[in-house]
Parts: C-alpha cells; structure tokens; sequence
C-alpha cells in the first residue's frame, strides 16, 4: 500500500514541473501533506497514540490544511493568480523540467540501490532526495517569490520523506524540530512575503537587486 | 541549572513585552546579560559535567558561551545609545529587545547542545531570531536582505538536517541510537565512510551560512550590511562561531577514521575558496560595513583552513576565532557610531579621525588587529597556522593564502586610510557626537585582545587545548 502512495508522491513532483497555476500547486503541496500522513502512519513501526496524533498534526493539519489555506489567502490577497507571470518567469520550460524529473528520480533510485542496507527504505529515499532536488531546481529556474517559497515546502516535504527512509522511530525531538522549522519558514516566509509584496508591488524576484557592493 | 537558564530568558521575554517604558526595557536586558555571565561562571566551574540530558558544558562550549555573555552585554549598551538617536516606537525597542533574550538563549543552546538533532533545532531558533534582530530599521532595503537571509537560511538548514539523517543512517547501522557527540567520536571508527561523507558535504553546506563560508556566504554578507551596527557585531562572532561549531562538531568525531584526510580536503578547498571569494569581493567595495562583514568572511576561511592542520591547527582555529569574535564586533560597534555621525551613510565616509579622535583610532588599531598585525591576538594565531603549514610542507597553499591576504591587506588598508585620513565630506556631517561608555568598551575590546596577543594566557590555552584532546 505504501508503494502507491510514494508512487502518487512522486507524480505529484511530476505535476509540479508542468504545473503553471498557483491553485494547482497550492493544491499540490495539500496533497502531499495528506500523503505524507498515509504514508508514515503505514511505514512507522510501533506507534504510540502519541506520535499518531503528533504526526497528524504534522502533515494533515499542518502540510495538508493549514499551509495551503494560509498560501491560498496571501496569493488572493496580493493578486498572484495570472498564469502568464509564472510562464514568463521560469527559465525552463515544462517538457525538460520532466526528464529532468524523471533522470533524478532514476539515478536516486540506482544510488539507493548501491547503498541498499536493513535501516534504509529505498523507495522512500529515493523519491524523497527527488523532491528536495527538484525542489532547488524549482526554485534556480523560478524568478516568482510565490514559487520559491512553494518550493521551499516542496523540499521540506521530501526531508520529512526522508527522515521516514532512513529511520523506524522519528524521535520526538526531531519531528518538533521539523514541526518548527515548517511553522517557522512559511509562517515567517509568508509574513515577509506579504511586506514584500506591499512594498515593492511584484511578485518577481527581479525587485530584490538593490543590495550590492 | 540549565534549564533554568531557559526559564529565566522565558521570564525576561515576558516581561519585556510587558512593560512600557525603554530604560525598563533596557534594564531588563542588562540583567539578564548579569544572570547570562553568572551562568558562564557556573559553566567554568562545572566544566565538562555532562550529566544533563541533551546538554555539555565542555571546553568549547564554554569558552563560546563566554564569549557570548561579554559580547551580547556590550552590544546590548550599544543597542540603548542606537536606539535612543533613532528615536525607535516603544513597539520596536519591546520586540528587539525581548527577541534579543531569546537570540542568546538560541545562541547558548548551539554551543551546549550535546547531540546533532538540538544544536541543529537551537541554530534554526538562531535564524528566525536573528532575522527579526535584522529586521530593525523597516526599510525596503532591509526587508529585501530580512527575505533573502530566511530564505537561505531555511535551505540552509534543511540541507543540514539531511546531513544529519546521513549521519542517523551510519549511526543505525552500528545500531546507536542517538547522535551524541561523545558517542560518534566512540563509534566513530565502526561507521560506514560512504554515508559519513555524505552527511559531512550536507553538513558543511548547511552550516555554512552561518559561518559565512562558501558557498552560502552572501545573505550573511547583506545581513551585516542592513542589520544595526550592535547586531552586525553579533553576526560577525557569536552567530559565525555557532555556524563554526556545527561544522566542527562533525570533524572532532571522525577527524580519526578513514574519512579524515578527505574532510581535510574538502576544508581546504572550502577555506581557499571562501578567502579567495573575500578578496575579490572587497577589492570593489565602498560600503564600510560590507568590508568588516568580507574580513570576517575572510577569517572564517583561514578558520577552515587551520583546522585541517592537525591539533596545532584547531588551536589556531580556536584562537581566531576568540580574537576574531572580539576585535570584529569591537569594529562593528564602532562603526555603528561612525555611520551615525557621518549621517547614516555607508559608502562616503571620509575623515572620521578629525571628527573623532578617539573613535578613529580605536578604528584604525582594531582594523590593524583584524589585518592580524602584531600586537593582535589574530597574529598568534596566524602565525601559528602559517608555521603549521611550513612544517607540513604545504608550500603551494601558503604562497595561495599569503597572495589572497596581501590583497586583503592592501584594499582593506586603502579604505581605512580613505574613512579616516581623508579630509571630510561636509554633506554627510552630522551633529552627533559619540559617548564616553562607547569608546571605553571598544577600548576595552581591544585592549583584551591586544593583552592576549603580548602576554600567553594560560588558562585560554590549556581551556582550547582541553577542547581538542
């Protein structure tokens, strides 16, 4: 069952690529919080109520819900809606953004493979190194602030994957510390995003040239 | 003790944000600077008790822990003289300042950390508050450098964390399950290299922007130059210290496997890489707050570098990074007054020694200290990484280093000739005078390292020695 859950996981990185729409990637990153929750709640051995309800806060509150919700009202509020910005501002277009997905997940998974051991799940490593790459090339190829802080939550998610590869138990000190750094990021992100935006009126990255030396 | 430590900077937060009235504010800040260096003196005398879960008060712990306390006290009344010229909202000095109790508390959490997965949560805690530090003065132009730093640092750190899971997975499969320091440098010898390496590349890439070495270094680099001057001087020694710390803590564990010379290696080509970056970046640069933010760039390379010299080399290491903590935020506290008097600009500043005496000379003898001219503290300690690097025959990247400093040397005497020889630019001249309680903490600053570079202090030695046994 986990497999046709990283296997959505890893289309949804797909979709990403050929996604121009903020909705739709809003709409994404929702989609792979819920998974996220599926896919921890089958893959972790042993787990206590506790850590039931922590990761549940996690990925379907926090990753699934709360996130999405919160980029949905900024995006409205600051008019980031026109696909025609996102196509104008990326640096490459959607047909090479998909081989390029497809080559890192197909070289991730023959490097997992050479690294095979009894604590790593492949599968998940794979798909998991995948989003956090893809995730940087999303943000090199994107001039949007929108985009980049979407791909900013594109590789938290797949450190979150990886953090389920390569380990039974999450420790709850780590899964805070994630929690934090998420709450963090995007909280913060999203409130400087919005000063941004009423400052300089663009949602380019274009706008953030004037500190030179 | 420790945890009390935490809930005192609790308290101290909550009651700044309380409180309506910037003496009281201050007041506040200033006592819990008094309880920050009390706790450092109960760190000395409980040096490397390690029976606190999740924390150690080692050597080098406590030695930045230290550092910590003077620094934060000093830029703290750098703070008070900072925001009463800017005329600061009661709002603003109440967020500051009740961010800054919680910054030290971040701080403090990196050096004592015992295990990978605190110290990596503590110095996330150092970005959101450092960022909001950053984000003082409101402007568009700090907003952009407040975006940009978060932005980096995120990935910054996330990248770290993935080293870390490396890390996690070498641990399993010797079936440790916890990321200790003590019990990596025991273990160290039955891990998988493969997955040591990994996590030590990730490691260094995320840590990096916090040290300010290559290849994160330039939102730290725009941080200085928009934070205020009494925050820039924080960035540039405690937060560059913890950043050195999370790189460090990794190495001290496996510098004796098999990966070793490999992440000797890599620090090397990180550490020339970083000092060459420095160089080229200051031979065109006008604004005087970049300049100290690329010395201390350029500092954190010789760092890397030293530390791939053997145990002579991490006591260099060490030793710069004392020095460079106190001569450097000494030079950014003092530029903080020097910017105000020459009306808030960065990039003109000419003939501040007529201005100010006193001020200028405290410029002009730290800025020779930084340049590791004798009698700094930064001399001993570069002279014992060149001596090191003879002795190892390293000859190609001593002629590479003395080339890269010699330009640093020259722009960075060329520019401090212009700012405070030149005559005067009387468009950019103020009214504003400096205070007495400035100057005599910058003297003081100076004075400790000039003290430290005459005279061998014993006890910081045998205090760094002990670190790296």
């Amino acid at each position: 069952m986990d497999s046709l859950f990283i296997l959505l996981f890893a289309v949804s990185i797909l979709y990403f690529s050929i996604s121009v729409n903020i909705k739709r990637y809003i709409f994404l990153l929702g989609f792979q919080g819920i998974l996220l929750f599926l896919i921890a709640l089958i893959g972790l051995d042993e787990l206590s109520y506790f850590n039931i309800g922590f990761i549940a806060v996690e990925t379907l509150v926090f990753k699934g819900i709360l996130i999405p919700v919160y980029l949905l009202n900024i995006s409205k509020r600051n008019k980031i809606t026109n696909i025609n910005n996102f196509k104008n501002h990326r640096k490459m277009k959607g047909f090479y953004l998909i081989i390029a997905t497809i080559s890192v997940f197909i070289i991730t998974i023959i490097l997992g493979n050479l690294l095979k051991n009894d604590f790593i799940k492949i599968k998940y490593l794979s798909t998991a190194i995948t989003a956090v790459i893809m995730g940087l090339i999303f943000i090199v190829i994107n001039k949007t602030i929108t985009i980049h802080i979407i791909s900013f939550i594109v590789i938290e998610n797949g450190v979150f994957l990886m953090a389920l590869a390569v380990g039974n138990e999450m420790p709850f000190l780590i899964n805070t510390a994630i929690l934090l750094d998420l709450f963090v990021s995007v909280l913060v992100l999203g409130i400087f995003f919005n000063k941004l935006t009423y400052h300089f009126h663009d949602d380019s990255s274009d706008v953030l040239s004037s500190l030179k030396d | 003790m420790i945890y009390t430590y935490y809930l005192v900077a609790v308290v101290f937060i909550g009651l700044i944000l309380l409180l309506r009235s910037k003496n009281l504010m201050h007041g506040a800040v200033y006592i819990f600077n008094i309880l920050q260096i009390g706790f450092v003196i109960y760190l000395f005398q409980n040096l490397n008790y390690n029976k606190v879960d999740y924390f150690n008060y080692d050597s080098i712990s406590v030695l930045f822990a230290c550092i910590l306390s003077v620094l934060s006290f000093i830029s703290a009344v750098h703070y008070q003289v900072y925001e009463k010229n800017q005329d600061e909202l009661l709002r603003t000095v109440s967020i500051h300042n009740a961010v800054y109790i919680g910054f030290n508390a971040a701080l403090m959490g990196v050096y004592l950390s015992s295990r990978y997965g605190m110290l990596w949560a503590f110095v996330e805690a150092t970005t959101l508050t450092g960022a909001t530090l950053i984000y003082h003065d409101r402007k568009a132009v700090v907003l952009e450098a407040v975006w940009k730093y978060i932005f980096a640092c995120s990935i910054s750190i996330t990248l770290a964390f993935v080293g870390i899971l490396f890390l996690s997975v070498a641990a399993q499969e010797i079936h440790l399950n916890e990321l200790t320091f003590t019990l990596l440098k025991q273990n160290a010898l039955l891990m998988n290299p493969i997955w040591l390496k990994a996590a030590f590349v990730f490691i260094l890439v995320g840590f990096s922007v916090k040290m300010g070495a290559i290849p994160m270094f330039n939102v730290d680099i725009d941080a200085k130059d928009v934070a205020p001057s009494p925050i820039s001087g924080l960035f540039s020694s405690v937060v560059l210290n913890a950043g050195f710390l999370g790189i460090y803590r990794f190495y001290q564990a496996f510098s004796n496997t098999s990966i070793g010379p490999w992440m000797n290696h890599v620090l090397l080509i990180a550490g020339i890489s970083t000092l060459f970056f420095a160089a080229a970046y200051l031979m065109r640069i006008k604004n005087c707050k970049r300049m100290y933010a690329y010395s201390s760039m350029e500092h954190a390379g010789l760092v890397l570098i030293a530390l791939t010299l053997g145990k002579v080399g991490v006591l260099a290491a060490f030793l710069h990074l004392t020095f460079n903590a106190i001569l450097k935020s000494g030079l950014f506290f003092q530029v903080g007054q020097m910017i105000r008097i020459n009306g808030g600009n960065k990039t003109e500043i000419r003939g501040y020694f007529y201005q100010n005496p006193i001020g200028g000379l405290i410029l002009l003898f730290g800025s020779i200290g930084i340049m590791a001219m004798p009698p700094s503290g930064l001399f001993i300690s570069e002279l014992l990484i060149f001596k090191e690097l003879m002795l190892q025959k390293h000859w190609i990247i001593v002629l590479l280093i003395l080339f890269a400093l010699i330009v640093i040397f020259y722009v960075l005497l060329r520019a401090i000739f212009k700012m405070l020889f030149y005559p005067p630019n009387p468009n950019n001249l103020s009214n504003l005078k400096g205070k007495p309680i400035e100057y005599v903490l910058q003297i003081f600053l100076l004075g400790v390292s000039i003290y430290f570079g005459i005279f061998q202090n014993q006890f910081l030695f045998d205090l760094i020695q002990a670190a790296i046994k």
